[in-house]
């Protein structure tokens, strides 16, 4: 649906293919037209980066609700801020790092409320799992969930980033606001924790 | 690092496309807004915002009122602790439909600017739910907890179940007795979650036809989410450590009186036409009958009631007579659970096992069986037929999640 709108739309040199074939607009210059004020690439940025918001967010939130919340946020925050952007083409890992600002802020909320009332129960990766997903797969997706719930955010943001969404270690970097070599630190030391938690759980029986 | 595929390919969409468009409309909305709004005319808004604020602290601080800020309004009184009975249709201030049939009953739990909760005692209420409103609709059953978007959908609480059927939209349905604990339910599907069922005091169980603690696909075509898999809380990996308080104890009868005991029933998923025309009144759903994993539930239960023998006891006396399918795997794989763990009986504990391998079923806890058997024989004292066990597993599962200590055990 995106690339037959594309092929209607003027491009500029600056075009990359897409996996059909097909001629698609690069980020960065959407990013140039939507702070010209372009509409059309507004809507286009939104339709190729949210499902990824998306994802970031209710990986992490674990609350559908709360995820649309958070893209919303996320690009509302993006769309104001577009020419603050020094590097366009990076547009992905920028996005990545505001939805999980705006993901942080949501923790902070969430302690302040579940002081005053109830928590609530959140939704774990096998919970979420696809219907083709074997019972065995589920059992180690629900194993790895209850490692993820007892890791500090510093460690599992990263690991959830790189590991459930699969960004790459430089776009973790960007979205976690650290340097690479933090990033290559923390998911070392999750995996460790994740590795430690599996063994015990499984040791105990 | 080794590479591999991201785990978000094996879950469902995070968000699907209605609900992708649904939050772009917002950002346009509230892009729309911004930009209407010049900036003189944005610090007066501010201006007022700020004076509506403190009106708002007033009314809040005040001892008699009991309307939480940016609460829902309706025709109806709706501060928390309404009650709303039969039958009668309630427009709200943001669109939104309350029809409860006849002998409905409604109650509102929390009515606040971000959210709005109910309650269905009883019958059948017709939530017609604005999309894209700022409310987090969630209404609360004694079975499940729904949660809305955007949507029209029905709730009824009938005498033995619940049923929830989507109209339009999406809901989240949540509850103990829902497959998986939560399922998604789209435009057209149905869910029936059944009531707490009384069963004959425990002793040896005939099980009904059919198979058990399963659920019913759609007739017509479609998935249904999640996958309808469910196992009893002990046979998934509990955290370490004693079993969590929860509400299973106080539903134990107390000894030696054999009382009725509450049973799993499963939920039923159905995709279709729903049904057009005016709310019926309630429906009467006929008792479920009695399954056998009812068996492995009241075991459970005993167990964290602290009972492990009388729990052992009950499984035994099941797996004399039971036939050889999943329920009988279930039964035997939480009797050498509580063997090893709880009673520290290894050999019973293994034999338990060994009945899991020889049923093979369900085929998800093979592994984990042959694992345990393993170390159940050892711990017994019988090391060659650990060993075998060990290298059994290691030959069958080489990259299982116990080869650790199926190596260790199964030696040089």
């Amino acid at each position: 649906m995106t690339v037959a709108v594309l092929a209607l739309r003027p491009t500029s040199p600056a075009r990359v293919l897409d996996a059909t074939g097909a001629v698609a607009v690069a980020d960065a210059e959407l990013v140039t037209r939507a702070r010209g004020g372009d509409a059309w690439a507004e809507e286009m940025i939104y339709r190729r980066h949210a499902p990824q918001v998306a994802a970031i967010a209710r990986r992490l939130l674990r609350d559908p609700v709360e995820a649309a919340d958070i893209v919303q946020d996320t690009f509302l925050i993006a769309f104001h801020k577009l020419a603050t952007l020094t590097e366009p083409a990076a547009l992905r890992g920028w996005l990545a790092r505001i939805a999980v600002s705006r993901v942080h802020r949501r923790w902070r909320w969430r302690k302040v409320r579940f002081w005053a009332t109830t928590s609530s129960d959140d939704e774990g990766l096998a919970e979420v799992a696809d219907a083709g997903v074997s019972p065995e797969r589920r059992t180690e997706l629900a194993l790895v969930d209850g490692a993820l719930r007892g890791l500090p955010d510093k460690l599992r943001v990263p690991w959830v980033l790189r590991h459930v969404i699969g960004y790459s270690l430089d776009e973790v970097a960007t979205a976690c606001d650290c340097s690479l070599a933090s990033v290559k630190r923390y998911l070392t030391r999750a995996e460790e924790a994740i590795a430690s938690h599996c063994g015990a759980e499984v040791a105990h029986g | 690092m080794a590479e591999r595929a991201p785990i978000e390919r094996e879950l469902t969409p995070a968000l699907d496309e209605a609900e992708l468009a649904q939050v772009w409309r917002r950002v346009r909305d509230v892009q729309a807004t911004r930009r209407a709004v010049p900036r003189r005319r944005l610090y007066q808004g501010i201006a007022v915002c700020a004076l509506a604020v403190a009106a708002v602290a007033v009314v809040v601080a005040w001892p008699r009122s009991r309307v939480a800020p940016g609460a829902l309004a309706g025709e109806v009184a709706l501060a928390p602790g309404a009650q709303l009975a039969e039958p009668r249709t309630i427009a709200l201030a943001d669109g939104s439909h309350l029809e409860l049939a006849t002998a409905a009953r409604l109650e509102v739990l929390a009515n606040e600017g971000d959210k709005f909760v109910t309650a269905v005692r009883r019958g059948r209420v017709r939530f017609d739910v604005r999309p894209g409103g700022p409310r987090r609709w969630v209404v609360e059953t004694d079975l499940a907890t729904v949660e809305v978007v955007g949507t029209a959908f029905s709730v009824d609480r009938g005498a033995g179940a619940l049923a929830v059927e989507v109209e339009r939209g999406v809901v989240l349905v949540r509850g103990e007795r829902v497959p998986g604990r939560i399922v998604r339910l789209t435009a057209g599907q149905r869910i029936e979650v059944a009531d707490v069922v009384a069963l004959a005091p425990p002793g040896p169980m005939e099980p009904p036809p059919g198979p058990p603690l399963s659920v019913e696909p759609p007739p017509g075509p479609g998935p249904i989410e999640p996958p309808l898999s469910v196992a009893p809380p002990l046979l998934m990996e509990p955290p370490p450590g004693p079993p969590p308080p929860t509400a299973i104890s106080p539903r134990l009868p107390p000894r030696p009186v054999a009382p009725p005991v509450a049973a799993r029933v499963p939920a039923r998923i159905e995709a279709g036409p729903l049904e057009a025309g005016p709310l019926a009144p309630p429906s009467v759903a006929p008792p479920p009958a009695p399954i056998p994993v009812d068996i492995v539930a009241r075991a459970d239960e005993l167990v964290g009631a602290g009972r492990a023998a009388e729990a052992a006891a009950e499984l035994t006396a099941y797996l004399a007579t039971a036939p050889a399918d999943t329920t009988a795997g279930l039964a035997a794989f939480l009797l050498g659970r509580i063997a090893r763990d709880r009673l520290g009986q290894p050999g019973r504990a293994a034999e338990a096992f060994t009945r899991v391998l020889a049923i093979g079923s369900p085929r998800a806890i093979q592994a984990d069986a042959l694992a345990r058997r393993a170390e159940a024989l050892a711990a017994d004292g019988q090391a060659v037929a650990a060993q075998a066990a060990a290298r059994d597993y290691l030959a069958r599962y080489p990259a299982g999640p116990r080869r650790g200590a199926m190596a260790a055990l199964a030696g040089p």
